[in-house]
């Protein structure tokens, strides 16, 4: 039976059942000329949108009438369709009671504060004080004009209403904006002002370990999500009045809270107004990520380096704000972006400064190091594999003529066939699921390196050498720095292999001049050493902590000296008794 | 955008053009060592040493290892040194490089008449390199070629190197390397000393068991059973660019100690007490050698060079006791007595029988002329056989070794 | 040294490039040594013999007192270049003449030494590689170079100073056990009077120090003189050492030999069998001083081209200047012309223009001044 059922539904033709979809975009039939496409239920929503934006546009006011303001506010949040948007109307307990309506967002306002804060004290605990006040001072509360509104507001905000930040708005565009943020808006009845009532509350991850720029000695932690607590966290470390944080919002579309840090005593006045020229010129939907951000303010955006330093550290931001230089928090982001930056502070790590200064020091030349390894090793293996081979001594030449005798390709296919597979592990490390992660390191390291080998499709000499470039660009600190190193590593790639050593030497030199060339935010980006100008021993290497007298020079702090040439107070001043024989 | 587009466009180019100087290291033959000998069919024997690269690399790993040939050695008849990289191809698929070079050999027959003709050009040439070690065979030099075979190591680059470079633990090899010996050949005030390399053969005659220097003896000719074939040892001289003759391990020494390129030397002095009986002595230069050079009324120069060492007692056959403070002097007189006995000879030989500068007096010289042309007019190389030469040495022990003093045996 | 200034601009460019004194003494003194790193040395010891050495610092006085001239015209004219100082002085139809002849040094010297660069490179490390592809990449950095201004420049050169020296005195030490020091006996070489001849005869290679008259308006102010001394003074430091170690290595006679002494040079470092062959080491050496002397000369030719025709950037000549030099380039028919060309142009006659320009030029300027004083007594 169910064989023919079987074959019945082979062989006997049905109508297919395709889907039917009511949307159906990307079709050109259906395009009109003005390129808009045709439909009512489009065209209808077009202007709609077009209406509602261009009121928003307009910030009108809010009206005295309650009713009013909830219509608007219902268009405006797509109410009813909209299920996010809480409108909760209620009355407050005065004589005669006030209308009012508390509107709010569900999912960022704490519900708690909400009911303890605002309604309940609005709605149970407002009668006794409140009539008795007013009746005392006017004997119509609800009559209308000015002056008495505004009392009216004083009094709800001053006494009424416990939150703890409590502001009024005017606009449909502050009230919005604050509805948005999490915040709780309290419409009442003929007041044309509405009252702001702090009540975020929205889930966010506490302040963990830096993930990224982790240190063994010192501050083990890092920014999190949430701008207020990354400003406290730099707050906390640098307690100081002159700290000033100002916000500006970016995006058009959801503006985000971007807080610009610095110490109005020692930050160059032009280096702030041009952080802030350039972050309020910015003309963008939305902005959520400060790796977006950078793009929109770095100088030059094909530069071959960032010319921003990103952390997720609140003592790096401390300490770089301490000599002068500008922060920039973004909303919902942990990391920070400090401003102007160098070269040299794209190798320094946290630890540098927290260890002492001869392991500090020491620990730089080793990135310096690594940062040549990974960018310059393959590239030079090529070029003196292939083109030097003089330089190379004879019982490694010999060992490496011997070890090639049977890999079928040419030295450059070989070291890019590696590096490429390497870039892909890397790669695919990322993306993995971490409880995979490390049987990846596995797989790719030693299976696939062990293997290409004994299949003779690599010579084993390669791995150590892409082996020791991948471990130098994991020795770089600045994690946007490193992926721009590990591109031109191709680059100097091929130039070792179209002409040796000269194409290297020719491309580094080509390479130092765009570095050169580059400035963030007006400073050299090579400085102190090119130009050269006057800085305290950290730059190349990491001088002893007493010695760090001076901020450096190519910021232009409105204060140069840090600390007085003998920092160490118990150091003992010589003296002239102190001359005489047999003294100290 | 638009530059990086171009330097990314221009790169492809280049690519697409071809990589001019790229050269794979297996599809080269590496050269590790060279002979030149008057040739058979044609002007010259070039033999050439190759470092077969598989094997070496092989052997390091544990395969097969050991038996396999880490050198191939080759000999043509050509025109010229150079013109054999050509002819290679004949017979190697791949090219042929010299820059890996170590020794160049020259056959006796050769350097006797034709040693600067056929090295001091090949400078020119950028794969051969100042730093490559020169030697004189006292056969033909392709017979030393094929007689080397490495033995301790795997490398013949490497067993060349070595072996050449032990001028800093024995006396008996000059310091040398192509740079030393054109400065020499071409400069007036000096004649080239080059190691002297040998294959070993039986030289008949009846056995002569008299007491005799471990540096008397040339390469080739060492009394040993065993081990490789090849020697190095004393060095040939080389004047206006021929070799004319051949110092022995002991004046190599002398040589070097004037010099001032010696390093370190063991000799057997008489014990000045017991005749038949020896004393064993490390030595060791304490300074460079003072060398004082005046013009005579004769205008022939009159020459003394004080060879200071210090040196260690390391064995007293007799048993003295000459490790006493007071009586350390005696051994001091007598190795100095011992080292000026060498002295003497060699000087013989300098002056007499060669007629060439071999300890480079004659740079010591050089100021005492103003200008350059004054000390090419003065004919320092006519007027040395002829000059007032001195070499004194003065000698001091260091170290007694382990042993105060020897208790005789009863 | 208020670099946050610019910020307010956002671009240097407005502000004109700033040289400070520290990369314009590096720009200068490799410019000024880049010449003994090629074949110029070869030609320098059959005229000093083994007094050779002495020649640099012969010259050093009369760089000196010529430099001390030279900047004393240029802070007659404070924020001008020496071609438009000319235009003031001796008006514009005599000095398009001099400006001529100040184009054709820089263009047709980096000629000559693009071309000895590269014959090298040739020569010691590239023998199949076509020398139009070296010319053309050794123009190529330096057009570059020079496209992205005056600024980057010196800052570039400021940063391979450190380099080129450590370079160098790695040379040093690693040759220090070649040294034989009868190689600079008999002590006066040719003899006193030759060898003051052939001084007299090289003083063009103190010519480079020009560069300065066309920065001039971009260092800092006052310090002039100050960058000029200190240039002449380190750049005779590096050739006499630069010339003493070949001596010393090589010893007269052997030293005449070669085409390429500071090659030959790296070639014989001897240390043991690991420190031999390294010749591959010094590349940076050769190619980082040859690009920035090129750059220099790149940019000092544009700059007298824009100079003289009074346009704003010199931007729009590097490609026009940059044929002329490969033109100038593939011009010698071969390696030993080149070298000929190059000592004689370089560093035998180049100061006879150029000190002819200049005396007439500070003439000029000391009669005007008479006269202006004489039309302020009456």
């Amino acid at each position: 039976m169910s064989l023919l059922r079987t074959l019945s539904r082979l062989l006997v033709f049905r109508e297919p059942q395709e889907p039917v979809s009511a949307f159906d975009s990307g079709r050109e039939d259906r395009r009109r000329a003005g390129g808009v496409p045709a439909g009512s239920g489009y065209q209808d929503k077009f202007r709609e949108t077009y209406r509602l934006n261009a009121l928003l546009e307009q910030d009108p006011p809010l009206s005295t009438s309650l009713d009013e303001n909830e219509r608007l506010l219902r268009e405006i949040f797509r109410l009813p369709e909209n299920k996010d948007v809480v409108l909760r109307p209620f009355s407050i307990a005065t004589d005669p009671p006030l209308r009012a309506l508390l509107v709010s967002l569900d999912g960022p306002t704490d519900r708690n504060v909400q009911n303890l804060a605002i309604l309940q004290p609005l709605m149970l605990l407002a009668g006794l004080r409140l009539d008795q006040r007013l009746a005392g001072e006017e004997n119509t509360p609800g009559a209308n004009g000015a002056s008495t509104r505004q009392e009216l507001l004083r009094r709800i905000r001053e006494t009424l209403l416990p939150g703890s930040k409590v502001t009024p708005a005017g606009t449909f565009k502050d009230v919005i904006s604050d509805i948005l943020s999490g915040n709780s808006v309290l419409f009442v009845d003929g007041l044309d002002t509405a009252l702001v009532i702090e009540t975020r509350g929205w889930a966010s991850r506490g302040v963990g370990t830096p993930q990224v720029e982790a240190v063994i000695r010192g501050p083990q932690d890092a920014f999190t999500e949430q701008i207020r607590i990354n400003i406290t966290l730099v707050r906390k470390i640098l307690r100081r009045s002159s700290l000033v944080t100002e916000f500006i919002k970016v995006g058009r579309m959801g503006a985000h809270q971007c807080a610009v840090l610095y110490l109005d005593d020692i930050a160059n006045p032009d280096l702030v107004a041009e952080v802030k020229r350039r972050l309020r010129s910015i003309q963008v939907d939305y902005v959520s990520e400060s790796g977006m951000l950078e793009q929109f303010i770095e100088d030059a955006p094909a530069g071959l380096a960032p010319q921003v330093k990103a952390t997720e550290r609140p003592d790096r931001v401390a300490a770089s704000l301490a000599e002068g230089r500008v922060a920039i928090l973004l909303d919902g982001n942990p990391w920070a972006l400090v401003v102007p930056t160098t070269f040299f502070s794209m190798l320094h790590a946290a630890e540098d400064a927290y260890v002492r200064w001869p392991f500090g020091t020491f620990a730089r030349f080793i990135r310096y190091l690594g940062l040549g390894m990974a960018l310059l090793l393959p590239g030079v293996y090529v070029a003196i594999i292939t083109y030097h081979q003089e330089f190379v001594p004879t019982d490694l030449l010999l060992a490496f003529t011997g070890a090639r005798e049977q890999v079928p390709f040419p030295t450059v296919v070989e070291v890019l066939l590696m590096e490429f597979s390497f870039e892909l592990i890397r790669e695919a490390g990322i993306r993995i699921p971490g409880t995979v992660g490390t049987t990846l390191g596995i797989v790719g390291a030693l299976i696939l390196g062990q293997a290409a080998v004994e299949a003779k499709i690599v010579s084993p000499i390669l791995i150590v050498i892409v082996a020791l470039t991948a471990l130098g660009s994991f020795a770089i600190p600045n994690y946007p720095f490193s992926l721009s190193i590990r591109m031109l590593r191709f680059a100097y790639i091929a130039l070792g292999s179209l002409l040796g050593l000269f194409g290297i030497l020719v491309g580094l030199f080509v390479h130092l001049a765009l570095l050169a060339r580059l400035t963030s935010f007006g400073v050299p980006y090579l400085a102190p050493v090119a130009p050269v100008t006057r800085s305290g021993p950290d730059f190349l290497w990491r001088g002893p902590a007493w010695e760090q007298e001076q901020r450096p020079d190519y910021i232009d702090p409105l204060r140069r000296r840090r600390q007085p040439r003998i920092s160490r107070g118990w150091v003992r001043v010589r003296k002239k008794d102190d001359e005489r024989p047999g003294g100290r | 955008m638009r530059l990086l587009k171009l330097g990314f466009l221009l790169l492809t180019a280049l690519f697409l053009a071809g990589c001019w100087d790229y050269q794979e290291p297996d599809e080269v033959a590496w050269v590790v060592a060279l002979g030149l000998d008057r040739g058979r069919e044609n002007l010259l024997t070039v033999t050439l040493q190759i470092a077969v690269a598989a094997n070496i690399a092989g052997a390091g790993g544990g395969g097969a290892g050991g038996t396999e040939r880490t050198a191939l050695t080759v000999s043509m008849d050509v025109p010229s040194l150079l013109a054999a990289t050509e002819l290679t191809h004949a017979w190697v698929n791949r090219r042929i490089d010299l820059s890996h070079t170590k020794v160049v050999i020259f056959g006796r027959e050769l350097a006797e008449t034709d040693f600067s003709r056929h090295l001091a050009p090949l400078v020119r040439f950028r794969e051969f390199r100042p730093t490559t070690q020169v030697l004189v065979a006292n056969g033909r030099a392709e017979e030393v070629l094929r007689a080397a075979e490495p033995v301790l190591e795997t490398n013949p680059g490497k067993y060349w190197e070595l072996h050449t470079g032990a001028w800093d633990t024995t006396g008996f090899i000059p310091r040398n390397g192509f740079l030393n010996v054109n400065i020499d050949n071409k400069s007036p005030g000096a004649a080239a000393g080059v190691i002297l390399v040998g294959v070993r053969r039986d030289e008949g005659g009846p056995p002569d068991p008299t007491p005799k220097s471990q540096g008397s003896y040339k390469a080739g000719t060492i009394p040993r059973r065993g081990g490789p074939q090849v020697d190095i040892m004393g060095a040939a001289v080389i004047r206006n660019g021929r070799m004319v003759g051949v110092l022995n391990g002991d004046e190599t020494a002398i040589m070097k100690m004037v010099r001032g390129t010696f390093r370190e030397t063991i000799k057997v002095v008489p014990d000045p007490l017991h005749p038949g009986q020896f004393i064993i002595v490390q030595i060791f230069p304490r300074q460079q050698p003072e060398v004082d050079v005046r013009i005579g009324e004769d205008g022939l120069p009159r020459v003394t060079a004080r060879v200071l060492l210090e040196g260690n007692i390391i064995f007293i056959q007799s048993g003295e006791h000459y490790e006493r403070p007071e009586r350390l002097r005696q051994v001091e007189r007598a190795v100095e007595e011992n080292l000026r006995k060498d002295a003497r000879a060699a000087l013989d030989k300098a002056q007499n029988e060669f007629g060439a500068d071999f300890f480079a007096l004659g740079y010591h010289a050089k100021r005492l002329f103003p200008t350059w042309q004054a000390w090419e007019d003065f004919a320092w190389d006519e007027k040395f056989p002829e000059a007032a030469v001195s070499i004194d040495f003065d000698f001091q022990v260091r170290q007694i070794g382990l042993l105060r003093e020897t208790v005789p045996g009863r | 040294m208020a670099w946050a200034n610019c910020t307010g601009t956002g671009s240097i460019m407005a502000s004109g490039p700033r040289v400070g004194f520290n990369e314009a003494v590096a720009i200068t003194t490799i410019f000024l040594s880049v010449k003994i790193l090629i074949s110029h040395l070869a030609l320098v010891f059959p005229l000093g013999l083994t007094a050779s050495w002495m020649l640099p610092l012969l010259h050093l006085p009369v760089g000196l007192i010529g430099f001390a001239i030279l900047a004393w015209l240029l802070n007659q004219f404070p924020g001008r270049t020496i071609v438009e100082i000319g235009e003031k002085v001796v008006g514009p139809v005599v000095n398009s003449i001099f400006a001529l002849v100040y184009f054709v040094f820089f263009t047709f010297g980096s000629s000559l030494t693009v071309r000895q660069f590269s014959e090298f490179m040739l020569i010691g490390f590239f023998p199949e590689t076509p020398i139009s592809v070296q010319i053309l990449v050794f123009m190529g950095g330096a057009a570059l170079m020079v496209y992205l201004g005056l600024e980057a420049l010196a800052r570039v050169a400021r940063i391979l100073f450190f380099f080129l020296g450590f370079g160098l005195l790695l040379l040093l030490l690693m040759t220090m056990n070649l040294w034989r020091l009868h190689g600079i006996l008999p002590l006066w070489g040719p003899g006193v009077p030759d060898l003051l001849w052939a001084a007299f005869c090289t003083l063009g290679v103190g010519s480079e120090v020009f560069v300065l008259a066309l920065v001039t308006p971009f260092l800092p102010r006052g310090r002039l003189l100050k960058i000029g001394v200190v240039s002449l003074v380190s750049a005779a430091v590096v050739v006499t050492v630069l010339i003493l170690v070949p001596l010393l290595v090589f010893t007269y006679p052997v030293v005449r030999e070669f085409t390429l002494p500071m090659f030959e040079l790296t070639r014989a470092i001897n240390l043991g069998r690991f420190f031999v062959r390294i010749e591959t080491l010094f590349l940076p050496l050769w190619i980082f001083a040859a690009l920035v002397a090129l750059s220099a000369a790149l940019y000092s030719a544009t700059a007298v081209a824009a100079r003289a025709l009074k346009l704003p950037y010199h931007r729009p000549f590097i490609l026009p200047t940059v044929v002329l030099i490969l033109a100038g380039a593939f011009y010698p028919p071969n390696f030993s012309t080149t070298i000929e060309w190059g000592f004689v142009f370089l560093a035998q006659w180049s100061f006879v223009p150029l000190g002819m320009i200049m005396t007439v030029l500070v003439v000029a300027t000391l009669v005007q001044r008479r006269r202006r004083q004489k039309k302020k007594k009456r």
